[in-house]
């Protein structure tokens, strides 16, 4: 069975405000799901009732056959919740083995510290730990149990991009192992990084439920990236294009025929120099997409 | 492993845990560690060896059982009611929920480390009342009194607990003072039930802390005289009623 969790048809209302309307997806054996969504869309609830905090009112969710929050469920998946906060006054050390005590058959601890990069501060009291370095024991601590899956929600958030690029590292790791991972997040760039597939909520519905490329292909856009001497203005008469970004002397452009784009910018002896043709970036795309889907900016 | 030396395992570590981040709290360990022994200091030995002639031993005898009471239901009221509020504010409960551990060890935990506590603050005043005080007990009142306190814990830790899972981290701390000195003086822990104007005595038989120093002072026939069965039986009520809020208002936290 490829499933490692399954969300099937799950809705979910608070004080009959509908926070969750027919979810479903599926993660599968080895890879990596962001869930993406602003706040309010409805992620906090749907990882709650992933973790059996919170009951759907129809649909059901499975892990690996397992209700969410039974015995079985709890060992086979390991939980780094947002913004939840260790006591102070213990060791890092201390901490790590009072949670795998609480494993049947917890990895041993020298492990997951290599996995989670702590060991240059284990004998140190969690109060006196950087963002980055909490944020890493918050990840051992999920990896203790050996999980299959893991729900790891927004670890990134409020990191700086040092502690961001190690802890994407250790996450990619975990993959090269053959964990699945569920992932929330606010950074497009980091569903970019790890993701194999992108669930996008928004206001409570599944608007996006695609593999990370397949969004990137369905979005045939380019983007066009110059330097040039001209205004904006003067760049904007030329090549007929109202959507051109500028920051500096650099400009770029998105668009269906970046062939055209070009041939006009020759056409008008606009001088450039420095052209790049990419495919656009995640976010754009999501972007793109989410507006046909719904019709409305996200 | 069994499940049961595993979970008896998890129980050790959890409550070795509890004690360690306690122990590291000087704000919290100082305040209740020595007011309740400097309170007992003060007016059950000095001042009771002032005013009283012959039966400043008596006075001191007293006012140990109340204020060893005193003593114990802070640790408990505290540890559960302010440190639970920080520690479901800022995510730990719900790690805990999360992880394969069965939750009940975390309050099992904090109760055994309320009674720890509570063993040396009475253990710290029994040495206090016996070496200043002049207070001669058998030995088995000795033990009896320190069981009876350290037993007599569990109803204020359930009561802690439905204060924690109900307050709000920042504020959590002043409400437990806003019920527990209250409590404390109109129970009769810090003037004997008896000097209060009759109105008190009578709201006293609502306050589970009055049942519980009627019962330690029971043990030197202080009391007021009511049966031992009606405190013993207020002490189970409260007990069960702050564990059925409790459990009610665990679930909606979920």
């Amino acid at each position: 069975m490829s499933e490692i969790i399954s969300v099937v048809g799950v809705s979910k209302k608070f004080d009959k405000v509908a926070v969750l309307k027919n979810i479903s997806f599926q993660l599968r054996k080895g890879e990596l799901l962001a869930l993406l969504g602003e706040n309010g869309a409805g992620k906090t609830t749907l990882i709650s009732m992933i973790l059996g905090l919170l009951k759907p009112d129809q649909g059901s969710i499975t892990i690996l056959e397992h209700r969410p929050g039974s015995f079985q469920a709890k060992h086979r998946i390991g939980v780094m919740l947002q913004s939840a906060s260790l006591p102070d006054k213990l060791t890092v050390i201390e901490q790590l083995r009072l949670f795998s005590a609480y494993y049947t058959h917890p990895l041993e601890l020298e492990e997951v510290i290599a996995s989670a990069k702590i060991g240059t501060f284990l004998e140190q009291p969690i109060g006196v730990l950087s963002g980055g370095q909490k944020q890493r024991l918050l990840f051992a601590l999920a990896l203790l149990g050996n999980p299959d899956a893991l729900i790891l929600d927004e670890p990134t958030v409020g990191l700086d991009a040092e502690s961001r690029r190690v802890f994407w590292q250790c996450i990619n790791d975990l993959k090269s192992q053959g964990k699945s991972i569920i992932l929330t997040t606010h950074y497009l760039d980091e569903a970019e990084a790890l993701a194999d597939q992108v669930v996008l909520l928004h206001r409570g519905s599944v608007v996006l439920n695609d593999t990370t490329s397949s969004i990137k292909a369905q979005i045939k856009y380019r983007e066009v990236q110059f330097v040039s001497e001209h205004t904006l203005d003067a760049l904007i008469t030329a090549i007929g294009e109202q959507s051109i970004q500028q920051q500096g002397k650099t400009f770029s452009v998105q668009t269906l025929v970046p062939e055209t784009l070009i041939t006009n910018l020759v056409k008008h002896k606009v001088p450039f120099n420095d052209l790049v043709v990419k495919p656009i970036s995640l976010e754009d795309a999501v972007d793109r997409v989410s507006k046909l889907t719904l019709g409305v900016a996200v | 492993m069994s499940q049961l030396t595993h979970r008896m395992k998890i129980v050790y570590l959890e409550t070795k845990t509890e004690n360690l981040k306690t122990w590291r709290t000087l704000g919290f360990v100082l305040p209740s560690l020595s007011f309740p022994l400097m309170f007992y200091l003060f007016f059950g030995v000095i001042f009771a060896g002032m005013n009283g002639e012959n039966d400043a031993e008596k006075v001191s005898g007293y006012l140990l059982a109340t204020y060893a009471v005193f003593g114990v239901i802070g640790p408990a009221l505290f540890s559960f009611g302010a440190d639970m509020a920080t520690e479901k504010d800022k995510g730990l409960l719900t790690l805990k929920q999360v992880s394969p551990m069965p939750v009940i060890i975390y309050f099992i935990a904090k109760a055994l480390t309320a009674m720890g506590f509570a063993s040396i603050i009475t253990l710290a005043m029994f040495l206090i009342a016996a070496l200043l005080g002049g207070v001669s007990l058998s030995a088995g009142q000795w033990i009896g009194t320190w069981l009876v306190l350290i037993v007599g814990t569990i109803p204020f830790c359930a009561m802690g607990i439905c204060l924690g899972l109900k307050a709000k981290a920042q504020a959590a701390g002043a409400l437990v003072n806003v019920i527990y000195l209250p409590m404390a003086f109109l129970s009769g822990l810090w003037l004997p039930i008896q000097m209060m104007p009759a109105v008190i005595q009578d709201f006293a038989g609502f306050m589970p802390a009055y049942h519980l120093s009627q019962l330690v002072l029971k043990i030197q026939a202080f009391d007021v005289g009511q049966s031992l069965w009606l405190h013993v039986m207020a002490l189970l009520c409260f007990t069960l009623l702050f564990t059925a809020l409790a459990l009610k208002w665990f679930n909606c936290n979920d």
